[in-house]
């Protein structure tokens, strides 16, 4: 039933280098009953902990040494790395980061999450992650989410992939 | 020839929806609630995290010794005028995150950093140091709005060259 949703099952990784800020996401989740949440500092401390342990939901920042927040994403998705390849990623950043965000769409991020974060944008984009996941697409050079959010009904442009309902087909 | 469909629509299980046992409660504004008033439990160490978000930048800024913002140490400083652009205004300092993001737009790449004006660096490590200080939050503060206005001008005009 609709609404009867909790988060105190879901396990969710935190990755960021800020001590502070993973405390202040903590403390976010953890009023909206997401108590299982696991914190690392870098890329390569999150993917030891993919190994380990199940993971439901990863947030990550983005600049990090030795291993990104892209590389983490791309580490992710690769295919036959023995972790889930489906993990819903949601990625912090600033908000002018443009350039950014379209590697981290490349890269097979699901969300992003604008900084400063606050309670009600990390709300919004948990229920964008649970309630309308984004279907997943493999191409020969790109495995993640599906980089269209929606079909637009006002777009009228020629189709943009073979797939797609051809204009003027018998 | 046969065209090729390089192209899978995979429709992976939810196992979110799984776990959380339904869809959540469409924006659920007593946990919001509930979040913003734990974060106001956080809200008394907000101060000394900035600072220590301060002292990261003039370390960086130390580093650099004189010289031009390049290198590992440019990169180092770049990402402490990152950081407090992303965690200025949930520290409750917004008036700093814009300083911090127009900070970012002077150093944001090694081709910027080459050619930054070493006076317009040190006054933005100078800005966000002396808000953080004095506790200039917001752009009310009649002096950090004109100083904040004359840095982004000045950015503007060196990023336009």
């Amino acid at each position: 039933m609709a609404g009867d949703g909790s988060l105190s099952k879901i396990r969710i990784l935190v990755v960021d280098d800020n001590a502070n800020m993973r405390r202040v996401i903590r403390q976010i989740l953890g009023s909206f009953s997401a108590e299982n949440v696991v914190e690392a500092e870098n890329g390569g401390d999150a993917m030891r902990i993919l190994d380990d342990a199940s993971v439901d939901l990863l947030i990550t920042d983005h600049l990090m040494e030795p291993i990104d927040g892209l590389d983490l994403i791309r580490a992710v998705r690769a295919k036959d790395c023995g972790r889930n390849p489906y993990l819903p990623v949601i990625m912090l950043t600033g908000a002018a980061d443009v350039a950014l965000v379209a590697r981290a769409r490349d890269a097979g991020v699901t969300e992003f999450l604008a900084k400063p974060v606050s309670a009600a944008s990390l709300y919004r984009r948990l229920e964008v992650v649970i309630d309308r996941p984004r279907q997943f697409v493999r191409t020969p050079v790109f495995f993640g989410p599906d980089r269209r959010r929606r079909m637009d009904s006002n777009y009228h442009g020629p189709p943009r992939r073979d797939e797609d309902p051809q204009q003027g087909a018998a | 020839m046969t065209k090729q469909k390089p192209l899978e629509v995979i429709t992976p299980p939810n196992m979110l929806k799984v776990k959380t046992g339904g869809q959540l409660p469409k924006f659920d504004e007593r946990a919001v609630a509930r979040a913003e008033q734990a974060l106001k439990q956080l809200a008394h160490q907000f101060d000394d995290w900035m600072n220590e978000e301060v002292a990261k930048l003039e370390a960086a800024y130390a580093a650099l010794a004189g010289g031009p913002v390049a290198g590992e140490a440019g990169e180092t400083l770049f990402r402490a005028a990152h950081d407090i652009k992303g965690l200025g205004s949930t520290y409750e300092f917004p008036l700093v995150t814009r300083l911090a993001a127009s900070f970012c737009r002077l150093i944001e790449t090694e081709g910027l950093r080459k050619n930054a004006d070493a006076s317009l660096v040190r006054a933005h490590v100078e800005a966000i140091r002396a808000a953080v200080r004095d506790g200039v939050r917001t752009e009310d503060h009649p002096v950090g709005k004109l100083l904040l206005t004359e840095l982004e001008s000045r950015v503007a005009r060196a990023l336009a060259a």
